[in-house]
């Protein structure tokens, strides 16, 4: 009697699968002729969905059920569009989801035991420095920022990794300790990273490591003041980048008149915008809108797809997905009674929510455009395989709060 | 360091960042969305011309201005002076002038259909036909207000104050509707300048017009605005250098009244002098020297505050029509100062805007939102009314819209503005002669703004005529006729 009972949520699960099974037989009967291949594709989505339902569980009994079911949404959204929007790179999204979903179980497992990544977290640090460092030399230059790396002809982008052990890092030294000479071998490296990833121009990784770094420190210590200092200091080397770098002043005159200088960088929103605009409440239907248009849609502009597509509604659903995600990352790291997992945890969080609204904020023009990843849904092994490690590191902090929880029970057990 | 505390009110932060995401979509999609939509970028637009054939485009009384033929291809009228004259308003099918065929495309292609419609296309294969659009304009009325510009260049815009829907809408020089489908390949090549619809985007020096605005800063910021008098000897003096107002006139006149060497001079309209004035009377026999005197008074910022408010500077966010504003600047100097408020110095007013601010004063302060959209019919659904009239703004408080109709009444009763007189009818108004170079010999714009104070006929228009001399002894009888026949067509 002294075991955690958890909600079953096989039924909201199978509507997971009744939505991927709806987008994949409207795919294969789309373009006027039947596509056998979509409706195979979405079997074999389903399959790796539910064997990867089944080995989280086995691994990590007390998984956070809910979570999983956002996060197989939400990749199953993707994978729908990806394969919308072309089969072969679709196939090439799901073999990096299998990757994704392992990386998953993996993380899990490490988090049960978090001393493993503490212990880690000094050479996790010292490894993303080096990469960035190399990637200066050795980096390939894609949608204007060098952070490409070729590994056996897979392309990495390895700064999507280096968020993670931000993460690590981060919840490790302020683990430690809070004092200013404690933390600041921490705040270094969180400097050194974001310099880095400026200096390959990518602006938007760079705001989000510093986003990041902030919204642990406010955890950690809950100091106001210092916190608003480092979102001051932060706005001021922004201001800083827009004044040396003309990229930077292009992507704010393109945010605040698109039309204006549509020939040059203004291009990319307005066509989002215009997509968003034609897609009105319902969408157009998935397979009936033209978002081949917007320039890339597979990753960056995902959310413009969607919208188009599935319609506005649909994309408010898709942003309360994320709240939720959000939500029940930052009840685990609540439930947390481990100082180290409940930061990493949050800090998890805190990487989905910044991430989330910096892109979304971007296509819908509320903030400057910078190039990231839509978490989950856009095209990219690196993102994908990394947000799943996110994933996993909550899943395997709440299947130890769950086996906290059951010993404790077992001990107040007459 | 009370970890758990900082971490839910950071959630409480990162959920109302989600929230702000959501409302910013929705807020923004419902501002803009039919602009984005409507946008000559939209390729999605050209593409859905090849799947639906697009609707008709008729008038208020169901008179054909655009139709598509058996191939899909768009057809307009024989009339060439209607095709004319609706040619800015209408706009070509390919989004090259922004007018309501660019517009209204989401209605015209289709896009406004149900599900079941586009299952029904996808499954059958045939071409879909698009809605029918009416406009609230009265093609005969734009005809006749287009035949009244008389080849010349100019604008003419008529609303109803009441409900705010265009009744007519007319620019010139026009250009060939049936032909823009050739102006992108250089085979078409209108006239220059004609393709800009001067009704909504013509940005002119609005001369005496503007003093509506500027009488708007008195009544708010002056004390006393409608009791005390102004004294006007005909002429303000000013050092040519410092741009500083010199007290005593005389001494800046040589003998023959032109001025000395290092002075500007700010003149009255023929050199008229009209001694001591009201506000009312000031505005009736638009006098410079009075309304210079009360930009003096005021100051550049009272004024530009007060025509912030009235949508100078701004960016117009309208429904169905895309217009600009105008823009204000009080200049640096006391005779830039005296210059911007009788509409000149670098004042800009496009006639749409005069016109809202002319519906502002008749309607009791509120302006309504211009409607170009009268009804919709799609093939299946039958008609469908457009969206009812809303208010865009409350430009006015009552009394200000109540003075400044007695204001315009006197104009056209006993002062610049007789012209526009129509026998039965009150009309009020304001006229305007814009200089518009330093030259003698380039005549000024005609300028007339004004509407028929009946609640019948709720009718308001404004009128400029390029080049074409004083706005009372020009643009009032114009103004005049077109109103006239706006009773007469509309009845």
């Amino acid at each position: 009697m002294n075991r955690i009972r958890h909600v079953s949520v096989a039924s909201v699960l199978c509507a997971v699968l009744v939505f991927i099974a709806a987008c994949f037989i409207l795919l294969a009967f789309s373009g006027g002729r039947f596509d056998g291949a979509a409706l195979l594709f979405g079997l074999l989505l389903c399959l790796l969905i539910i064997a990867e339902y089944i080995s989280l569980l086995w691994i990590a009994p007390h998984a956070d059920r809910i979570l999983f079911i956002l996060i197989a949404f939400l990749t199953s959204l993707g994978m729908a569009v990806q394969y919308r929007m072309g089969a072969e790179s679709a196939l090439h999204q799901l073999l990096m989801a299998l990757i994704g979903g392992a990386a998953l179980c993996v993380a899990a497992a490490v988090m049960k035991r978090p001393a493993i990544l503490r212990v880690m977290s000094i050479p996790f640090a010292l490894t993303s420095l080096l990469i960035l460092v190399a990637l200066l030399f050795v980096g390939k230059e894609s949608g204007g920022a060098r952070n490409w790396i070729s590994v056996g002809g897979f392309l990495f982008q390895p700064s999507e990794f280096v968020k993670v052990a931000l993460i690590a890092v981060l919840a490790g030294a302020m683990t430690r300790g809070l004092t200013v000479k404690k933390l600041i071998p921490a705040i270094l490296f969180t400097l050194g990273v974001a310099a880095l990833l400026v200096l390959q121009r990518d602006l938007g990784a760079a705001m989000l490591v510093a986003g990041v770094f902030l919204i642990l420190f406010y955890a950690a210590t809950g100091k106001l003041g210092a916190t608003f200092l480092g979102l001051a200091a932060g706005g001021a080397g922004a201001y800083a980048g827009y004044l040396a770098f003309d990229h930077v002043k292009a992507r704010v005159g393109a945010w605040l008149d698109p039309w204006a200088t549509y020939s040059t960088s203004g291009y990319q929103i307005a066509q989002g915008l215009m997509a968003i605009a034609s897609g009105g409440l319902w969408g157009e239907g998935l397979g009936l809108g033209s978002p081949g248009l917007i320039p890339a849609y597979r990753t960056d502009y995902v959310f413009a797809v969607i919208c188009e597509e599935f319609g506005i509604v649909f994309g408010i659903g898709v942003i309360a997905v994320y709240a939720l995600v959000v939500v029940r990352g930052v009840m685990i790291a609540l439930a947390s009674e481990d100082r180290f997992s409940s930061l990493c945890a949050f800090g998890c969080a805190s990487l989905v929510a910044v991430q989330t609204f910096i892109i979304i904020g971007g296509v819908i023009k509320l903030i400057p455009l910078t190039g990231i990843t839509m978490p989950f849904v856009s095209y990219g092994g690196s993102s994908l395989i990394a947000f799943m490690t996110v994933v996993g590191i909550l899943q395997g902090v709440a299947a130890r709060n769950g086996a906290e929880l059951e010993k404790k029970l077992r001990e107040a057990a007459p | 360091m009370n970890t758990s505390r900082n971490m839910k009110s950071l959630l409480v932060a990162f959920i109302l960042l989600f929230a702000l995401l959501a409302s910013y979509l929705v807020y923004v999609v419902d501002l803009y969305g039919d602009y984005w939509f409507a946008s000559p970028y939209n390729t999605r637009v050209t593409t859905q011309k090849s799947r639906v054939v697009a609707g008709d485009v008729r008038d208020r009384n169901g008179t054909l201005l655009a139709s598509s033929d058996a191939d899909g291809a768009r057809v307009y009228p024989n009339d060439k002076t209607l095709c004319l004259a609706v040619a800015h308003i209408l706009g070509d099918n390919g989004g090259q002038t922004l007018g309501a065929q660019a517009r209204f495309a989401r209605y015209l292609l289709g896009f406004d259909a149900q599900l079941d419609a586009r299952l029904e296309e996808l499954l059958s294969g045939e071409k879909r036909r698009g809605s029918d659009v009416y406009l609230s304009i009265d093609a005969k009325l734009c005809e006749y207000a287009y035949e009244r510009l008389d080849g010349g260049r100019g604008a003419i815009v008529v609303m109803n104050y009441k409900t705010g829907e265009i009744l007519a809408s007319t620019a010139a020089p026009s250009f060939d509707l049936s032909k823009m489908d050739r102006f992108a390949s250089g085979e078409y090549t209108p006239e220059e300048g004609s393709l800009v619809n001067r009704v909504t985007m013509g940005r002119y020096t609005p001369g005496s017009t503007f003093k509506l605005v500027t009488a708007i800063a008195a009544l708010r910021y002056l004390p006393n605005a409608t009791e005390r008098t102004f004294r006007c000897t005909g002429c303000l003096a000013f050092d040519e250098k410092t741009g500083k107002l010199v007290g005593d006139a005389s001494k800046a006149l040589d003998e023959d009244g032109g001025a000395r060497d290092g002075y500007a001079l700010l003149r009255d309209f023929d050199g008229e002098v009209h001694g001591e004035v009201t506000l009312e009377e000031a505005f009736a026999v638009s006098c410079n020297n009075a309304f210079a005197q009360i930009a003096l008074e005021l100051g550049a910022g009272k004024i530009k505050a007060v025509a912030e408010e009235l949508g100078l500077g701004g960016e117009f966010v309208f429904n169905e029509i895309i217009a600009y504003s105008g823009s204000y600047d009080g200049g640096d100097t006391d005779f830039e100062l005296a210059w911007s408020g009788v509409g000149q110095h670098t004042d800009i007013m496009t006639p749409m805007h005069m016109c809202l601010i002319t519906c502002a004063v008749a309607n009791g302060g509120v302006a309504m939102e211009p409607k170009l959209l009268y009804e919709t019919a799609s093939p299946g659904e039958g008609a469908r009314g457009a969206l009812a009239s809303e208010a865009y703004k409350t430009l006015l408080k009552g009394n200000e819209a109540d003075f400044l109709k007695k204001c315009m009444r006197l104009t056209v009763e006993d002062g610049t503005g007789k012209k526009a007189q129509i026998e039965g009818y009150t009309v009020c108004g304001k006229t305007g002669t814009a200089e518009v170079s330093a030259r003698a010999d380039v005549t000024p714009h005609a300028w007339f703004t004004g509407f028929i104070d009946d609640a019948e006929h709720p009718y308001a228009i404004c009128v400029v005529i390029e080049n074409g001399g004083g706005g009372g002894a020009v643009a009032a009888p114009v103004a005049a006729s077109v109103l006239e026949k706006a009773i007469e067509l509309l009845d």
